[in-house]
């Protein structure tokens, strides 16, 4: 090796490892290097290395894989009990069922319906109601839940609505004649369950169970002949469980979310370690190789 | 183990723990109870 002497070089890596060769007219030589700590470099030379040159050096190993692959073995555990959690305290019995007449004219009712019994220390309590004839149109359902013993009311609003019709892409429907809440953290105790109510119908849009005859099968159309003012059952279900299910989302996206962000810094690193490479990313770095990546190795 | 699997492994203990008790005491920050004002404004179908 002399002063101004040129060759032609080419390095080859691994994390961790670098195998260089020089060559020019007269002969070709190959070295093999290991990548040191930089503890072990400040120990043999008395200076200061770099802890985290950015971009990493060619054949730097990304730190993040062992915490990855740790990690992820910690999220399937914390995800196993999270489901078995979800599977122990879901459902339970019905706690009430029953039924409250039900009538589109914008009147408001109310209805005291229970008793309710709550057993366990605190319960989710969830009231279901189906207006099973609901058609364009809406009803309004206030509950309260109220402590016989403490007067505590716990309240939550519903509202079940179904549309129907005809446009220019055929028949349509929307809502649902069902309408579910859910009471969180509900004491034990013995409650009263108060419905006020209100049933309307959506514009000029005919009562669809007025008519006796309908759901006999005989045929008729529901929404000839109407008038008004009959009445059809809102059944009112009371339902218990433990565990919301927005609770169990949130959980999993909390349990996951900093994986991604571990994983991101690794894809970051290994993106900027093999940015100089003539032969373009490998591994996951290729994986999600973006399509400004792909313009730049054009240019 | 590393520092980071530590620290992520301390993480999910949290969430697992916030979860089991938010089961114990059915808590939910998104649960329906307590919205007892009616929905206002337009009522009907959105279809287009």
């Amino acid at each position: 090796m002399q002063v101004g002497e040129e060759v032609a070089t080419d390095d080859y890596v691994r994390p961790g490892y670098m195998l260089s060769r020089e060559a020019n007219a007269q002969e070709v030589s190959w070295s093999q290097s290991t990548l040191l700590e930089p503890k072990e470099i400040e120990a043999a030379f008395d200076v200061e290395a770099p802890r985290h040159p950015w971009p990493p050096l060619p054949h730097q190993p990304s730190p993040y894989p062992a915490t990855l692959k740790t990690g992820f073995k910690i999220a399937l555990a914390g995800l196993a009990l999270l489901l078995l959690l979800t599977f122990l305290f879901s459902g339970g019995p019905t706690l009430f069922r029953g039924t409250v007449p039900l009538a589109l004219d914008g009147r408001e009712n109310s209805a005291t319906l229970g008793p309710v019994v709550v057993n366990r220390p605190y319960q989710l309590v969830s009231i279901r109601a189906v207006a099973p004839r609901l058609e364009n149109a809406w009803v309004d359902i206030d509950y309260a839940l109220v402590n016989r013993e403490t007067q505590e009311s716990y309240q939550a609003y519903g509202l079940a609505e179904r549309y129907s019709g005809q446009d220019s892409d055929g028949p349509w429907t929307e809502g649902s004649r069902g309408a579910t809440v859910k009471l969180a953290a509900v004491p034990r105790g013995t409650y009263d369950l108060v419905v006020d109510y209100t049933g309307n119908r959506w514009g000029t849009a005919p009562i669809a169970y007025d008519t006796p005859t309908w759901n006999s099968g005989g045929g008729k159309d529901p929404f000839s002949g109407s008038s008004g003012g009959a009445t059809e059952d809102m059944s009112i279900e009371v339902g218990q469980a433990q565990v919301f299910v927005s609770n169990f989302i949130l959980a999993l996206l909390l349990l996951f979310v900093p994986l991604i962000f571990i994983f991101w810094r690794h894809l970051s690193f290994e993106k900027a370690r093999q940015g100089e490479s003539d032969t373009g990313p490998t591994g996951v770095a290729a994986m999600f190789q973006s399509g400004d990546d792909d313009e730049e190795e054009d240019d | 183990m590393g520092r980071g699997a530590f620290l992520y492994g301390l993480w999910s203990l949290g969430v697992v723990g916030l979860f089991l008790g938010s089961t114990f005491y059915a808590y939910s920050p998104f649960a329906d109870g307590g919205r007892v004002a009616p929905r206002a404004g337009f009522y009907g179908p959105t279809h287009k």
